[in-house]
């Protein structure tokens, strides 16, 4: 085949794609009328509801980041018995159902537990709270974080990190003053994809805590209940309102990334 | 002083065996090896980055094993530099500088090594001589015991070499002790105090130039010498008295050997190749062998020729 004839057959397949991404994402979007918009954006359970999910995701990103960005670096750097086997797991929660992920977290942080009633004696409780709603979306989301500050760090040349020690550095010193900020573009990215997953997260977070409602879960339920026209407006005002988030983070991002280089 | 004695050390299916070498305060060792050797190796277990199966390395008595490669008074400077791309030229130059007069001790350095207007520039936007110098500067700053240089030389253009190995050798003059890895044997020969020779994990040689130019020992390093003319002896005939039977291989210089020259005990005939710059080679049935360059118009390509050489000329090599 001729090479412009490829170019053209290769466009028309990407067309294709783009329209099956964008059709349903527009149509949800230019669906509803102006005045749904202005409904659903006074409809206080679904500002309470986009609120809980923004704010739940931020916080399982920021805080499951403490343990997965060290977690990352020695998957990068350190050879490990089981490293595969490790590695296997962290990818399992993206790849079973997310129903099934919140049931397995529900065996564990479930108040019938030994350690969900422990930690429930200690004022930890995780079904229908807010800490129940970050933990299930971690549990779908942290790999996405895990598995690119991974390869931030792998594409960081060893000799960095060794050059710093032998000029006395010590290895923690090392990790925060030259691992951290060359792998920080892949680390910020893995967190806005942490973030992204978290907050769309339906599965999960259904099985280990209905309420406080999440805005997946509250389209879940208007869906159920009144039908798509009741839906589609709050729907369409989280995509919109995730889309802004989204932009903002990434501008954070990428503008960070250009005053440093 | 630094001793390594009897250090092995191990990766994977390579090993370095028994490593035993010392130095004294001052002296410039380069340790030379084909790829493979375990030269960078070597390196890495002094600078601690590796631990050892067995051996010490000892400073001034002290035994550094122990020590994390944070706290061994050795500074390595690997061969593509790592210098820091998130930091300016200043900041790397004082990245581990603890003293309160940081600032002027990176003024001095970059002094030292005419970097100073480099200074609040972003590492990218260094040539490559420049970065070496701002390496270097960063390795000094510390002020370590033994400066560490993996391949240093390796793939620069001429004039940055010429200039980095002067700013070696007045590091050297100054009392700075150098330990410097490499796959160029000459870099070894013209800049060491002592040169060793690794070779498969081992190191073979340790000992100055001119006794290693005088007595390679053995085939590998007379070939790593770049030696010119190497033959098998099972191949020559030559009297008991000159060849013990531990002796495998004989090498001699092309000086040695021009036409007309008929009066050596060893006989090599061939055809003979000249160029024109008037270099002369003879191909033989051990080899291309090259000879004294000469400018003879009388000698003509192709013809067949007898060369000799005498016992004395010629080194013996063991296999």
């Amino acid at each position: 085949m001729k090479r412009q004839a490829l170019q053209r057959l290769f466009m028309f397949l990407s067309g294709l794609l783009l329209l099956f991404i964008a059709a349903p994402l527009l149509s949800l979007l230019i669906g509803p009328e102006l005045s749904e918009y202005t409904r659903a954006a006074s409809d206080s359970e679904a500002v309470n509801s986009i609120k809980t999910t923004l704010l739940m995701a931020f916080i399982a990103t920021l805080v499951f980041s403490i343990p997965g960005i060290p977690l990352a670096w020695l998957l990068a750097r350190k050879k490990f018995i089981f490293k595969n086997f490790i590695q296997g797991m962290i990818d399992l929660p993206v790849v079973i159902p997310h129903t099934a992920a919140g049931i397995a977290l529900l065996t564990v942080v479930s108040p019938e537990t030994s350690l969900g009633s422990t930690l429930e004696s200690w004022g930890l409780s995780f079904v229908g709270t807010h800490t129940g709603i970050a933990i299930a979306m971690a549990f779908v989301s942290v790999p996405f974080l895990i598995n690119a500050a991974r390869q931030g760090f792998e594409l960081i040349p060893v000799s960095y990190e060794k050059t710093s020690m032998s000029l006395g550095v010590s290895p923690g010193k090392t990790f925060f003053r030259v691992s951290l900020p060359l792998a920080r573009h892949s680390i910020v990215n893995g967190m806005i994809m942490m973030f992204a997953r978290g907050m769309s997260e339906f599965g999960a977070v259904v099985i280990i805590a209905y309420h406080p409602v999440t805005i997946p879960t509250l389209i879940f339920e208007r869906f159920g209940a009144f039908g798509l026209d009741h839906a589609q407006p709050i729907a369409a005002l989280f995509v919109l309102t995730a889309l802004a988030v989204f932009i903002l983070l990434r501008w954070f991002a990428t503008r960070k990334n250009y005053a440093q280089s | 002083m630094l001793k390594v004695d009897n250090l092995s050390v191990r990766a994977g299916n390579f090993r370095l065996k028994n490593i035993s070498f010392q130095t004294e305060q001052g002296e410039y060792i380069v340790l030379a090896g084909p790829s493979g050797s375990g030269k960078t190796m070597l390196l890495e277990t002094l600078a601690g980055h590796r631990k050892p199966e067995n051996g010490k390395i000892l400073l001034d008595g002290q035994n550094l094993i122990p020590h994390s490669a944070d706290k061994r008074p050795f500074t390595l400077l690997f061969q593509e530099l790592a210098l820091f791309p998130h930091l300016n030229v200043a900041e790397n130059i004082g990245y581990a500088i603890k003293d309160k007069n940081k600032q002027a001790i990176i003024q001095d350095l970059a002094g030292q090594f005419s970097i100073q207007q480099h200074l609040n520039k972003k590492i990218q936007h260094l040539s490559g001589g420049e970065q070496q110098r701002v390496a270097l500067a960063r390795a000094l700053a510390t002020k370590p015991e033994i400066l560490l240089l993996d391949e240093p030389l390796s793939s620069l253009d001429k004039p940055i070499k010429n200039d980095l190995i002067q700013i070696l050798l007045r590091l050297n003059q100054k009392g700075q002790t150098i330990i410097h890895v490499t796959h160029d044997v000459h870099e070894a020969l013209n800049l060491a105090d002592k040169t060793g020779i690794l070779q498969q994990g081992e190191l073979t040689h340790f000992c100055n130039a001119r006794e290693l130019i005088q007595n390679p020992g053995d085939y590998f390093t007379a070939s790593f010498l770049d030696y010119e003319n190497i033959i098998p002896l099972d191949e020559l005939d030559i009297p008991a008295q000159y060849n013990p039977s531990d002796y495998a291989y004989i090498a001699f210089d092309s000086k040695m050997i021009e036409p007309g020259k008929q009066n050596g005990k060893i006989r090599i005939t061939g055809k003979l190749i000249q160029r024109p710059s008037g270099q002369l080679w003879l191909e033989s049935p051990y080899g291309l062998l090259k000879m004294k360059a000469v400018n003879n118009t009388a000698i003509k390509n192709n013809q067949r020729l007898t060369i000799s050489i005498d016992y004395e000329n010629v080194l013996f090599l063991k296999a």
